[in-house]
Parts: C-alpha cells; sequence; structure tokens
C-alpha cells in the first residue's frame, strides 16, 4: 500500500493499543466487579491516588527511554529520597526537608548521569548497579525502621491535603502530566532527547549535544524518583526502605504499554498516564476480585508480557 | 578561473593519525556554482577529506581559506555556522520523526513568549522547500521511514540546501538508490549548482562522475594524483589515475 496509509495504519495500532486494552480492562472490572464497588467515585479516586508516584516516575523513564537510556534504579531513588526527607523534617522546616528529598533523588540521577553520558557507560548496567547501591544505603540509613513523618503541611503538600477540593496526589499527577507533556512534545529540549534515541550520530552532526541530553534524562529520572519519594512518605506519613521496592516493573510496563519505544526515538507522556492508570486499575481489580498475591503477580506479569511483545512487534516492522 | 575568489581554497593539507598518512600535500579550490567530484578508490582518503573540510578532523598541517578567510574549525558545528553542509553517505536522519523535525534537527524553530517549538513554521517551510526541489513526498509530516530511499536522500539534500550558503559536501549520494531515484538525486544536485553554491561530490560511479562534474580530482593512497577538467578528459585517463595502472 502505499506509505501514508501504512502510517495510518500503524499510528491507529499504536494508538488503540492503550486506550483499547485501558477500555477493555475498565469495562471488565466495571461488570465483574460492580457489586464489589469498583465503580464507586471513592474506589476511582483512590486509584488515581495509589498511582500518582508512579505517574511521576513513568514521566522520566518516558523522557529516558525515549533517549535511547533506561533507568532501573528509580525504585531505589524512591526509598532514599523519602527517607532523606523523613529524617531531615524531624529536626528542620519543610523546605529543608524538601529540598533535600528531592536533591537526593538529583544527586543520585545526576551520579548515573555523569557515569552514561561522559564514561560512557551502557545506562542498564549502570542503573543496574546502583539499584542495588542505593538499596543498600536506603535499608542502611535507618537501620531498616520506618521513620514517622509529623509535619502536617508536608503530609498535606504531598499526601492527603487539597486545593479547592481536589485532592493533592490528584494534582500533582496532572502539574506532572501537563509539564511533562509539553516540555516533551513542544521544546526543543524534547526534539533532542527524541532524536538521540533515534538516531545518535544523527543528532550529534546536527549539532545536538548528545552526552548533555543523556545526562539530563537521567538526572530527570532520579528527580521524579525523588517526587514520588516524597509523594509516598505524603500519603503514608512514614518513610520506608521498602517504598518504591515493587514499582520498577510496574512503571517500566506502564510507559512500554502507553506507547514509548525500549529502543528510543518514540514515546508518548499521556500514554504513560493511562498506562500506570491501567496498572492501578489492574492492582484495584485483582485485590477486588479477592486473587492472592501470587496470582496478581501471576496475572499482571502475563498482562506486561503481551504489552511488551505487542511494543516490539511493532518496532521492528 | 582566478577572477572569481573560491569559495573553498585548500592548500597542502596534510593529515595524519599517528604515524600512518592519510592525505599528503592536498590542494584544490572550489569555485561558487562549479561541481568537482573526489574519485579514488576505497581508503584512498575521500572521507578523511570530506571530514577534513567539515570539521570533524583538524589537518597536520595546511591552509583552509573559506571566502577568502583562513578557517580552523574547531568542530563540525563550527563549519555549519560558516555555511557548510555536509549529506552522509547513512543520511543522518532521525527515522521515527517527521520530515519537518529531519530538516530543523538542532536547529529547531521556536515561538516566543515560552521558547515552544513552532511547527507549523516548521512544518511551511519544509513544504515550500521540497515542492521547490520538487522531491516528491506525501507530506512534511509524514515519518522518514515511510520514505522511499530516493526520497530520503531527497531529504537530506534538501536539508542540506537549506542550510548551506556556501559549500555542499555529498558522500556518495546515490550509492543505495536504484536507477531512476538516481536520476532524481541527480537532478537535484544540479539545481544546487543553480543556487550558486559549491558542491565537492564523492562518488564510485564514474558514469555519474561525467555527468555531474565540471571537475574531476583524483585521489590514491592519500595522494593527490591530479585534476582534470571533466570536458578535457575521458574514463580511461580518469580509470589509470585511479588504479595507478598506465
Amino acid at each position: 500500500m502505499t506509505a501514508s496509509a501504512s502510517l495510518l495504519q500503524r499510528m491507529d495500532l499504536q494508538r488503540s493499543v492503550i486506550y483499547l486494552g485501558f477500555l477493555a480492562i475498565f469495562l471488565f472490572f466495571a461488570v465483574t466487579l460492580h457489586d464489589d464497588g469498583f465503580l464507586t467515585t471513592r474506589n476511582l479516586t483512590n486509584i488515581v491516588l495509589q498511582t500518582a508516584p508512579a505517574t511521576v516516575m513513568a514521566i522520566g523513564l518516558v523522557f529516558a527511554l525515549s533517549a535511547g537510556e533506561i533507568d532501573l534504579s528509580f525504585g531505589s531513588v524512591v526509598a532514599v529520597s523519602a527517607l532523606t526527607a523523613a529524617v531531615v523534617l524531624q529536626s528542620y522546616p519543610l523546605a529543608v526537608g524538601v529540598l533535600a528529598g528531592l536533591g537526593a533523588g538529583i544527586a543520585i540521577g545526576a551520579f548515573n548521569g555523569i557515569l552514561v553520558a561522559y564514561f560512557r557507560l551502557p545506562s542498564f548496567l549502570v542503573t543496574l548497579a546502583t539499584m542495588g547501591l542505593f538499596a543498600g544505603i536506603a535499608r542502611s540509613m535507618t537501620d531498616l525502621r520506618s521513620i514517622p513523618v509529623l509535619n502536617d503541611t508536608f503530609t498535606g503538600i504531598f499526601g492527603s491535603g487539597d486545593l479547592f477540593g481536589i485532592p493533592s496526589l490528584v494534582l500533582w499527577t496532572i502539574v506532572a502530566v501537563i509539564i511533562g507533556h509539553v516540555v516533551y512534545r513542544n521544546t526543543r529540549f524534547g526534539a533532542h532527547v527524541v532524536a538521540t534515541g533515534d538516531n545518535p550520530r544523527a543528532a550529534q552532526v546536527s549539532g545536538i549535544k548528545v552526552p548533555r541530553v543523556r545526562f539530563a534524562v537521567l538526572t530527570l529520572c532520579g528527580a521524579t524518583a525523588g517526587l514520588a519519594g516524597l509523594l509516598y512518605s505524603g500519603r503514608l506519613q512514614a518513610a520506608k526502605y521498602t517504598l518504591g521496592e515493587t514499582d520498577l516493573m510496574t512503571v517500566i510496563a506502564a510507559v512500554i504499554v502507553g506507547g514509548t519505544a525500549l529502543n528510543g526515538g518514540k514515546g508518548s507522556i499521556i500514554g504513560a498516564l493511562l498506562g500506570c492508570l491501567l496498572m492501578g486499575m489492574l492492582n484495584n481489580g485483582l485485590i477486588l476480585m479477592g486473587l492472592e498475591v501470587s496470582d496478581q503477580m501471576i496475572v499482571r506479569g502475563l498482562i506486561i508480557l503481551i504489552a511488551v511483545a505487542v511494543s516490539l512487534r511493532d518496532t521492528s516492522r | 578561473m582566478s577572477e572569481i575568489q573560491p569559495v573553498l581554497a585548500l592548500t597542502n593539507i596534510h593529515k595524519a593519525f599517528g604515524g600512518v598518512v592519510a592525505i599528503e600535500d592536498f590542494s584544490l579550490d572550489l569555485h561558487p556554482g562549479e561541481i568537482v567530484a573526489l574519485v579514488g578508490d576505497n581508503g584512498a582518503g575521500k572521507s578523511t577529506l570530506i571530514k577534513i573540510i567539515s570539521g570533524v578532523y583538524k589537518p597536520t598541517s595546511g591552509e583552509i581559506c573559506l571566502s577568502g578567510e583562513t578557517s580552523q574549525f574547531a568542530d563540525a558545528s563550527e563549519a555549519r555556522e560558516k555555511g557548510i553542509e555536509v549529506v552522509y553517505q547513512d543520511l543522518a536522519l532521525a527515522d521515527h520523526q517527521p520530515v519537518y523535525m529531519n530538516l530543523f534537527l538542532g536547529r529547531e524553530l521556536t515561538k516566543p513568549p515560552f521558547g515552544l517549538l513552532d511547527k507549523a513554521r516548521m512544518r511551511r517551510e519544509t513544504q515550500e522547500l521540497v515542492d521547490e526541489l520538487d522531491v516528491r513526498i506525501p507530506s512534511a509530516s509524514s515519518t522518514i521511514r515511510d520514505l522511499s530511499g530516493g526520497q530520503r536522500q531527497g531529504i537530506a539534500i534538501a536539508r542540506a540546501t537549506h542550510w548551506a550558503s556556501k559549500l555542499v559536501l555529498l558522500d556518495e549520494p546515490t550509492a543505495a538508490l536504484g536507477v531512476a531515484e538516481t536520476a532524481k538525486v541527480e537532478e537535484l544536485v544540479l539545481s544546487l549548482k543553480k543556487k550558486n553554491l559549491a558542491i565537492l561530490i564523492i562518488s564510485h560511479s564514474l558514469d555519474q562522475v561525467f555527468r555531474l562534474s565540471d571537475r574531476i580530482c583524483v585521489l590514491r593512497r592519500g595522494k593527490q594524483i591530479g585534476v582534470r577538467k571533466t570536458a578535457d578528459t575521458d574514463k580511461n585517463e580518469i580509470v589509470s589515475m585511479i588504479t595507478g595502472v598506465a
């Protein structure tokens, strides 16, 4: 067929995967779990609230994957940031705690970024190593103890509070998605990120500072993971080394289901948001269905497998 | 020729990588509206020379003059700013991006007040350019990987034309193309000449060299064997210059 026809077909497939998947699972739960309260406003809001940290992390990851890099360490960064903020908040005011928590995330991201961009190490291996490194540091920071967060302003802003009746976690999600989307689609930085992942040599000969882009996306991943850590500790009013531990697979899967290519050059922030909501819905629904934790893991794993298969089949065309 | 100032004047260019001499004593003038073909066997130093002119490599010794000014490019971006564009053999296109983003790759247009991308203007200028050059693509928003080899080559050349103010370097622009697509690209190259750009083209096809060029410069193992006016020479002479067999 003509080039434009195949383009249309592909765009349809690309879009429909996430939208149709989202819709199908929503309808499935809406029907089967109607009596269990899946469709109540309270439950649906709950899904969004629980998904907020994952969505924020997903935004960083869309940038990293689009640039042809990956970050496996963001789960550990969440714990380090949350614990840093919690510990600092015990003796310092709000702003210091927030800056310390975010700063920890940015610093770890920048550390990954320097190793990848300027020491030319593969991000997969660097962040695989720092994932373990910072998981260990999170454990030793407070001797595995949970640190309570008693600063009401903090827990309000990053957790249970609201503005004009909109829960703060929903606001964080909306603001992060809008900023992420605009930067990704409508700025030179976003264009350079995508070009770098698409064809690094072309990007480089076109005058794009490829190492700087790589450094920036990994630092951004650290920053979004840091913010996610604040959101977790705000909502739970405590920080623990286990925060973010199980998010790695969920967030990567959500981002891929949302139409971001694993091998760079293509991505979607809105898709990542839908992917995260899909994962949240899945968690919620499977729990309401009364599945054992082990069965939940199996079902989630299978769905991620399908998502990856669809994603890779499309990019190899 | 001496009455017009050359766009590019290379004088006694010498390039060695460690102890290995890649280019020895190369001199060439390029004039506006002139197509010079660079020919030679594999490893003769053609690509090295292109990289020296485009600022990727610095010559070990010798002088590069751009419009009469002695130039030392710190890197490829600086050469680009001075009006030198390269069409690479692999085209250097980002395959998943639309045509207009490739045309403005690294030089994206933005609009006030927030400095966001001006996609409408990039799309419009791209459309104007491909129309002017008669590169037939479905639209400026088409994705590169949906285009044929000839269309992609057309985009790469259109990009060079759009940004070059002085000189376009073409590294085997038709190596991977069919007959009809090759003819189309050759037309494009000739249209650059009409725009008074200087063109240096590397090609392995002597037929093509004789169709397009005004002068032919032969390299063999880093040595400049000679420069001939295309009108005053024939294939036999060029082949023997390339191979060194009389």
